[in-house]
Order: C-alpha cells, then sequence, then structure tokens
C-alpha cells in the first residue's frame, strides 16, 4: 500500500522530518510515508494502542450469531495524527478475517453481501479506525 | 407494447375546484373536504398538497404485510390512483396476523382483489387498479411506466432486483421495505440524480440459504406493519410535495422491535458503475431493461444448493402408519423447537438441526441397531440431517420424503398446517 517513491529527493526529506520534529518533538517516533505520489508523515507514539471496536449484526447475520446483537472487539495499533493513512492493520478484511470470522466464522457466506457502516456511515472499506467506533454489518431483508 | 394495464382511466384529481355557489367559495366538495381535513390542516400540506396528491399514481407491488398497510394508507388518503400488483397469491388464514387489509371472510381469495375490497370499503371514491400477475422481469418497465411512485412490498430477492432495475431505468422513485423476524428495513430509492438504486447498495444478491422468508422464520405481525406503514410516510411526502419533507434517500432505516431500536444508516450515492443506474466498465454488463436479464440465474449465483438427494432408502410418509416400526425407532423431529411445540407426531421427539451436531455422540450411544427415522416440515432438512448422521457413522439413519407436509396429504388431513 506505502512505497518509497522517487519524488522526494534525500534533501527535501530531511527538511520536512526537521520541521516534523519542531512540531512534535523528541517524545513521540515519526517517519515520513509515500502514498498515491503524495508525502504523508506518520506521528507514533512509542506505545501501542488498544481500541474498542464493537460490531453489529443485523437480520441474518445476527441469526447466524445466535441472536448476539453486538459484539466488541479488541484491536491493537499504532496512534497516528494522520487522517488519511491507510493502516493494513486496520483494513476491512483484516477486521473481517483476523477479528470478525474468527469469533464467528458462521458468518462467512453472509458478510460479502453485507452493507458496512461505520458510526452509521455507509463505507465501502474500512481506513482507520478508532476506540468506540461502532461498525455494523447489514444484510438485505427480502420479507415481506 | 400495450400497457398490460390496458386502458388506464385519466387521473381526474379529487374533483375540481367548486365554483362559487350560494356566496360559499370552496376548495373541494363536502365530502372531499371532510375526508381529508385532518391532513388538509398540516401547515405543510393544505389544500395544494391534497390536490397534488390527487394528481398522482402509486403503484403497490406486494399485497402482503407491507402492502397491505401502505395500500390502506395511501388510499385513506386520497391518492389519484392506485395499482395494485400482486402473483395471484390467495389469502391464507396464516396471512391474517399481518397481512391486515385482508379478512377471515376473504380466506382463498385474490389477495389483490380482497385488498382492493378492503381499500373501496375505507375510501368508496379511491380510483383502483389491480393486477393479479406479479411483477415479471418481462413487463417490468410497462407495468411501472403508468405510475408516479412505485412501492416494493414484495417478499422475495428476484421481484426486488427487477422493480429497483425497472425504477432506476425509468428514474421512478422507488419505496422500498422489507420486514422478517421483529427486523425491518426502508429506504427510497432512485428518487434524485444521486440517489442510489437498490443494486448500488446490495450488487450482489444473498446466497439462497441466507434469505429467511416469513412463511419459514416468523415475522411479529406489527413489524411488516411499521415498516409498510413508513413506506405510506414517504410515497405521500413524494405525491403531495410536502414543502421542507427530507425523503428517506441515501439513508437506510433499521428497525428492530425486539429492542425498539431504530438506526438510520447514511447510504453511498448513485455508483458510477451500478448495472441498473451507472455506467460499467464493460458495458455489456449494462441492465437497460429487465426483460433482458436473467433473474434467476443471478439470484442462484453464488448459491451452495446442494444436488438434490436421491429418494433411495428414504421413506414415503405411509411408512410412518406401521405403529409398530416407529415403537421400535429412535424417532426425530428436526424442525425447530417452536415449530415443534406447535405440532408433532406422537413418538417423535425434537432435535432441532442446529442442535444435531452436539447431540451425535449421544445419539450414536444411545441408538444400538435401532434404526433412526428422521422427520422435518418439508423434507429438506431431516435429509441433511440423515447426511450429517452418515458422516458421524450412525449409518441406520433414514427420513422422509416431503416431511410433515407429506404426512398430512397422505395420511393424515387433520394435521395442522401453519
Ligand atoms: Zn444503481
Amino acid at each position: 500500500m506505502i512505497t518509497p517513491s522517487p519524488i522526494c529527493s534525500r534533501s527535501i526529506h530531511i527538511e520536512i522530518l526537521l520541521i516534523v520534529k519542531q512540531c512534535f518533538g523528541n517524545e513521540v517516533g515519526y517517519s515520513l510515508l509515500y502514498f498515491n505520489d503524495e508525502i504523508e508523515f506518520c506521528v507514533q507514539r512509542s506505545d501501542e494502542m488498544t481500541m474498542i471496536v464493537k460490531v453489529l449484526f443485523f437480520a441474518k447475520a445476527k441469526e447466524l450469531c445466535g441472536g448476539v446483537t453486538s459484539s466488541s472487539f479488541e484491536l491493537t495499533g499504532p496512534t497516528t495524527t494522520c487522517a488519511t493513512l491507510f493502516f493494513p492493520a486496520f483494513s476491512k478484511e483484516a477486521l473481517v478475517n483476523e477479528h470478525i470470522l474468527k469469533r464467528f466464522p458462521q458468518l462467512e457466506s453472509i458478510i460479502p453481501i453485507c452493507v458496512l457502516s461505520l458510526n452509521l456511515e455507509y463505507v465501502e472499506d474500512v481506513r482507520e479506525l478508532s476506540d468506540g467506533d461502532e461498525i455494523a454489518l447489514i444484510p438485505p431483508i427480502s420479507g415481506g | 407494447m400495450k400497457s398490460p394495464w390496458g386502458e388506464l382511466q385519466e387521473l381526474k384529481g379529487a374533483s375540481t375546484a367548486q365554483e362559487e355557489e350560494n356566496g360559499v367559495r370552496q376548495a373541494f366538495s363536502n365530502d372531499v373536504l371532510e375526508r381529508y381535513s385532518r391532513q388538509m390542516l398540516l401547515l405543510r400540506f393544505g389544500v395544494e398538497g391534497q390536490k397534488r396528491l390527487s394528481q398522482k399514481s402509486v403503484l403497490v407491488i406486494g399485497a402482503g404485510g407491507l402492502g397491505c398497510p401502505a395500500a390502506m394508507y395511501l388510499a385513506s388518503a386520497g391518492v389519484g390512483r392506485l395499482g395494485l400488483l400482486d402473483r395471484g397469491d390467495s389469502v391464507d388464514r396464516s396471512n391474517l396476523h399481518r397481512q391486515i387489509g385482508h379478512t377471515d371472510a376473504s380466506v382463498g381469495a385474490d389477495k389483490c382483489l380482497s385488498l382492493r375490497d378492503s381499500l373501496m370499503r375505507i375510501n368508496p371514491g379511491s380510483s383502483i387498479c389491480t393486477l393479479s400477475t406479479g411483477i415479471t422481469a418481462k413487463f417490468a418497465l410497462q407495468l411501472i411506466l403508468p405510475f408516479d411512485i412505485v412501492l416494493d412490498c414484495t417478499d422475495n430477492v428476484e421481484s426486488r432486483y427487477i422493480i429497483s432495475d425497472a425504477c432506476a431505468a425509468l428514474r421512478k422513485p422507488l419505496v422500498s421495505g422489507s420486514a422478517i423476524g421483529f427486523e425491518g428495513q426502508l429506504s427510497v430509492y432512485c428518487d434524485s440524480e444521486e440517489s442510489p438504486c437498490y443494486r448500488c447498495i446490495f450488487p450482489s444478491p444473498p446466497p439462497p440459504d441466507c434469505v429467511g422468508s416469513c412463511d419459514t422464520a416468523g415475522v411479529l405481525g406489527p413489524v411488516p406493519g411499521v415498516i409498510g406503514t413508513m413506506q405510506a410516510v414517504e410515497a405521500l411526502k413524494l405525491a403531495a410535495e410536502i414543502e421542507g419533507a427530507e425523503v428517506c434517500s441515501r439513508r437506510m432505516v433499521l428497525y428492530d422491535g425486539l429492542s425498539c431500536e431504530t438506526r438510520v444508516i447514511r447510504l453511498r450515492s448513485r455508483s458510477k458503475t451500478c448495472r441498473a443506474c451507472g455506467n460499467p466498465e464493460d458495458s455489456s454488463q449494462r441492465i437497460v431493461n429487465p426483460a433482458e436479464f436473467d433473474y434467476g440465474s443471478f439470484t442462484l449465483a453464488g448459491s451452495c444448493a446442494t444436488p438434490q438427494s436421491t429418494d433411495q432408502g428414504r421413506l414415503r410418509a405411509t411408512a410412518l402408519l406401521d405403529k409398530g416400526r416407529l415403537k421400535d425407532a429412535l424417532c426425530i423431529d428436526v424442525r425447530p423447537k417452536e415449530q415443534f411445540d406447535m405440532c408433532s407426531i406422537g413418538g417423535f421427539q425434537n432435535i432441532p438441526i442446529t442442535k444435531l451436531s452436539k447431540e451425535l455422540i449421544t445419539i450414536q450411544n444411545r441408538v444400538g441397531d435401532k434404526e433412526i427415522i428422521l422427520i422435518c416440515r418439508r423434507g429438506v432438512d431431516s435429509a441433511t440431517a440423515v447426511s450429517m448422521m452418515r458422516k458421524a457413522g450412525i449409518e441406520n439413519a433414514t427420513d422422509v420424503i416431503g416431511g410433515l407436509d407429506a404426512w398430512r396429504q397422505e395420511c393424515n388431513p387433520e394435521f395442522p398446517t401453519y
């Protein structure tokens, strides 16, 4: 996802790092990243952060989970002040495969057709998550 | 092509404004004023709203749990023309707890006609046209074309895609509702340029084994009532063009009656690559007319349907008449407990198929040389149960072809239907 790109010369790289250091000081770790040909920087706290994400199940997804309406998952990852970075650890695939399906393998066939929402907002993918986020798995209902 | 609806009368509106007579100026006849007064009193509705409503036509597809309340409110409110479309089902007694437009007296009658009769009793001035053909891909465009607003009150995946694709092609606002168990969903599609269609939100159909129906999974009567009623609210907002109204477009309402919680999800805008309302990269994927799309194979895609097992080694229902055989066998009914509690054959014990795998060892230890006879409602789950047992090394299990339905038809007409 994040690949070094030759758009930034070494001297510019160092210059940006110095600016970042002035802004954030020495207490935090940081790195420069290249994303879609744009330079972005990421400030990482030395400790990893654990966050709780709540996943809600609707209709058939709820039924397959034995009537469970929601389940909380503990995710661990770096904190960031950068809003547009893609964290593979929190991608939809990672969330689904490494967390949701591990606890509820019976959801495998229904997840691909579910609408996924993050804090009541439709999302195609999950890019970043924060503590307390609410994700909903919404399969279509057909009955009438 | 000729319209399947035949010649539709022109929308007359709720009788034209009356001339001044005896020094009185009034917008509508006394009867109309009185009938619709409570909604005309509304600040944003008024006489103008009533006039707009009376000049609009609304198509309700499905005369069941959603369609009944939706159509009843729309007819009561004085919609210019109401179309009712249902696939020609007749009213069943098991429909009545939720399909409130039908009565016990209309059990066995055509649903469209039964509902029309109810609507005419509520508002004799209604203009209602009915077709007991259901929505079909072949005629979808023609069926929908004469109407301004469409309500999807159907109960199956295929119809939902057909209706949405036709509404996307014709850019007709589609008020889509659905309900099962304690839960319902509501959304308005295709009502504006940015508004997505059903296919934008659900590009792939659910696998068939993930689709429940009210007939098998059950439904609390008022739940489709809530959703159908909300569909009527949305349709009235669209038809009367109520000022300041925000239609449930680009949003989906999720209602859970069990927890009494409602969530509103903000949906995406129209998808550029949607097969129905966008421009997919491969232009041959574009659905221009539902008549040219194979909905049958589309909704079966992703099906992991096991090939129909042969009936070899299975029992006819008549085998259960042999009391001695039943007595010597271990008889297991694999339906859910709720169904078993409603009615069962004497001598059968209940182990729901969902719990069977946990019980296999106990069964194996208990059964010895005994025969195991499995039964379910229609003979599908019991066949699955037999193969589960075979896999676990239990060889002497068999099941009843056609399940309890066959038992009723072939042996005991007194056995309840549900
Ligand atoms: Zn679309």
